[in-house]
């Protein structure tokens, strides 16, 4: 263990982690641990289990029919599951983000206060709009149209929103899912200035199958790879430049250099 | 190649023909109506009103009968929209994030069905039934009056009004869902507060596409023993009352020229307020739909 952890406890711990639906694993296995004020990158290809790992920290998952969550997730020392937590406090605090931007069919300005209200914010709501939308850097393109519709948003636009939204309920950390696979290099150029911006104030974990993104956004990086068994696996957890330029893991090398990965379909 | 051809030119004959017997067939039932509409318009224009005074004692009549009918179908949905409201919203709940009804929810739809099925002469018959043992508890309470004539109306919508409602709660993009839930909000919170108010606009259409059915109906309130002769519109819930079907029936059995008459002219009020909600009710919907998926 190094310094830089006994100054920063993690906030978020997960032990021995595994997911499944209808019995059968998805992710299988994971302990690691998020250090505030960082970025830290869920990498791998499709079906290694990033999104479920995220929707299983904040307990989304548990809306899904068939699936089940095992090991133990502390948040900031607490419990995840524990009897004291509940599921709606627990997805306020770590705030999912999916890859699609949905907006809620309102206005600008009631799409970032929703939240806030249905959690009983009692400030200025004027002034929690306009901040959240500032630290999602689009308030400038939409102080002019609040009252209107956010459905007349573009894709990078309502991303942003959507950011400002979960801000808006003052996460501790902001679970994002590939939030910038739907969004061309300008608009994605955009997302990843804002995350940057946000780490200070915020935990973030961003799922990705782009390890370019990784290298640009995180501090650190985790490979997510479907294993022998058939559900995917944390193959290395390390500080991005470390798993990039020089993995300890093989399978890391492999996956990034592109080359074949255990497991997957490909030949030898 | 000429056989082929040919066979082309058979093809297109084939065509013509279908389009042509599909319009014909289209035409027939707007064919029908206009007749209807047409022999409605010649029966009222014909009648002997007679004189002025008699003229406006007919008009009032008219006048009473519209009034009854909107009291009638307002208070109806006064009664039951809101029971209808707590319902859909228990049955569309759990479906809308797995997309799989729970069992419950599937006896209680097909259930809810049946109830739409049932002819509105036997809610009629059935309601006769309560009323009498109601009315020998309290004798003040009357039978045939616009609260109890509301009541039957409102069970008779009731299950309408589920199924209308239940659909149009799913109807709403489910994305909304997860993002709500993703910010800390608890079931209740994201079915009245985000689900309702999205299918809020189109559930009022479905209302008044309710209401238009609704207004024809005179058989249950007949079978409830509706009064031949009502001079003034119902100013309270324990006044007696009649509707326009109703009135229609009363005038159009009576022998006089006049009667008839104005049976015919109110069949073609009351099929002009059929016409009217029905379209207010589309271009409602159209409108809120065409909100909700950004399209405005």
């Amino acid at each position: 263990m190094t310094e830089e952890t006994r100054r920063d406890p993690p906030f978020l711990s997960i032990s021995h982690l595994t997911v499944s639906f209808d019995d059968t694993p998805v992710v299988g296995d994971v302990t690691m641990d998020f250090q505030p004020r960082e970025v830290t990158a869920l990498i791998g290809p499709t079906g290694a289990g990033k999104t479920s790992l995220l929707l299983a920290i904040n307990r989304l998952i548990d809306l899904r029919p068939g699936s089940r969550v095992e090991g133990s997730i502390r948040i900031g020392g607490r419990d995840a599951f524990g009897p004291d937590m509940a599921p709606e406090e627990l997805r306020r605090r770590l705030s999912y983000l999916g890859p699609k931007p949905i907006c809620f069919p309102r206005s600008v300005w009631d799409n970032v206060a929703w939240g806030a209200r249905v959690n009983g914010y009692d400030g200025d709501y004027d002034e929690l709009v306009e901040t959240c939308l500032r630290r999602a850097g689009l308030w400038d393109e939409v102080k002019g149209m609040l009252r209107r519709s956010a459905l007349r948003l573009s894709g990078g636009q309502r991303q942003r929103l959507c950011l400002a939204r979960a801000l808006a309920v003052s996460p501790d950390a902001l679970l994002l899912d590939e939030p910038t696979s739907r969004l061309d290099p300008i608009a994605t150029g955009r997302i990843e200035d804002v995350i940057i911006a946000l780490k200070e104030e915020v935990g973030i974990i961003v799922a990705t199958h782009d390890h370019l993104q990784a290298g640009r956004l995180a501090e650190k990086t985790a490979l997510f790879l479907p294993g022998g068994g058939g559900f995917g696996e944390l193959v290395e957890h390390a500080r991005t430049e470390v798993l990039l330029m020089n993995p300890a893991d093989k399978r890391t090398e492999d996956y990034i250099t592109g080359k074949h990965v255990t497991g997957t379909r490909y030949p030898t | 190649m000429a056989a082929y051809r040919r066979r082309i030119q058979a093809r297109r004959r084939q065509d013509r023909l279908f389009r042509i017997a599909v319009r014909i067939a289209s035409l027939i039932p707007v064919l029908l109506l206009l007749v209807m509409i047409l022999t409605l318009v010649v029966r009222s224009m014909a009648a002997d009103l007679g004189s002025e005074a008699r003229r406006a004692l007919h008009l009032t009549g008219l006048a009473t009968a519209a009034a009854g009918s909107f009291w009638v179908i307002a208070s109806g949905l006064a009664v039951s929209a809101p029971i209808a409201l707590v319902a859909a919203l228990w049955m569309a709940h759990p479906t809308r994030l797995s997309r799989k009804d729970p069992l419950l929810v599937g006896v209680f739809r097909t259930l809810v069905r049946q109830a739409v099925r049932i002819p509105n002469v036997v809610y009629g018959v059935f309601a006769l039934a309560l009323f009498l043992r109601l009315n020998a508890l309290a004798p003040a309470l009357g039978i045939r009056n616009l609260g109890n004539a509301s009541i039957l109306l409102g069970i008779i919508m009731l299950p309408n009004l589920v199924l209308m409602m239940e659909q149009e709660l799913k109807d709403v993009p489910d994305g909304i869902d997860e993002a709500s839930f993703a910010l800390g909000a608890s079931w209740v919170a994201v079915m009245v507060r985000q689900v309702l108010p999205a299918a809020a606009g189109a559930m009022g259409a479905g209302i008044l596409r309710i209401a238009a059915r609704m207004i024809g109906l005179a058989s249950p309130f007949i079978v409830l023993g509706a009064p031949s002769f009502v001079s003034a519109p119902p100013a309270g819930f324990g006044d007696r009352f009649i509707s326009l079907p109703v009135q229609i029936y009363q005038w159009a059995v009576r022998p006089e020229s006049a009667y008839r008459g104005m049976a015919a002219f109110t069949s073609l009020v009351l099929l002009l307020c059929i016409l009217l909600l029905d379209v207010a009710a589309d271009t409602w919907k159209r409108r809120v739909v065409r909100r909700r998926e950004g399209l405005r």
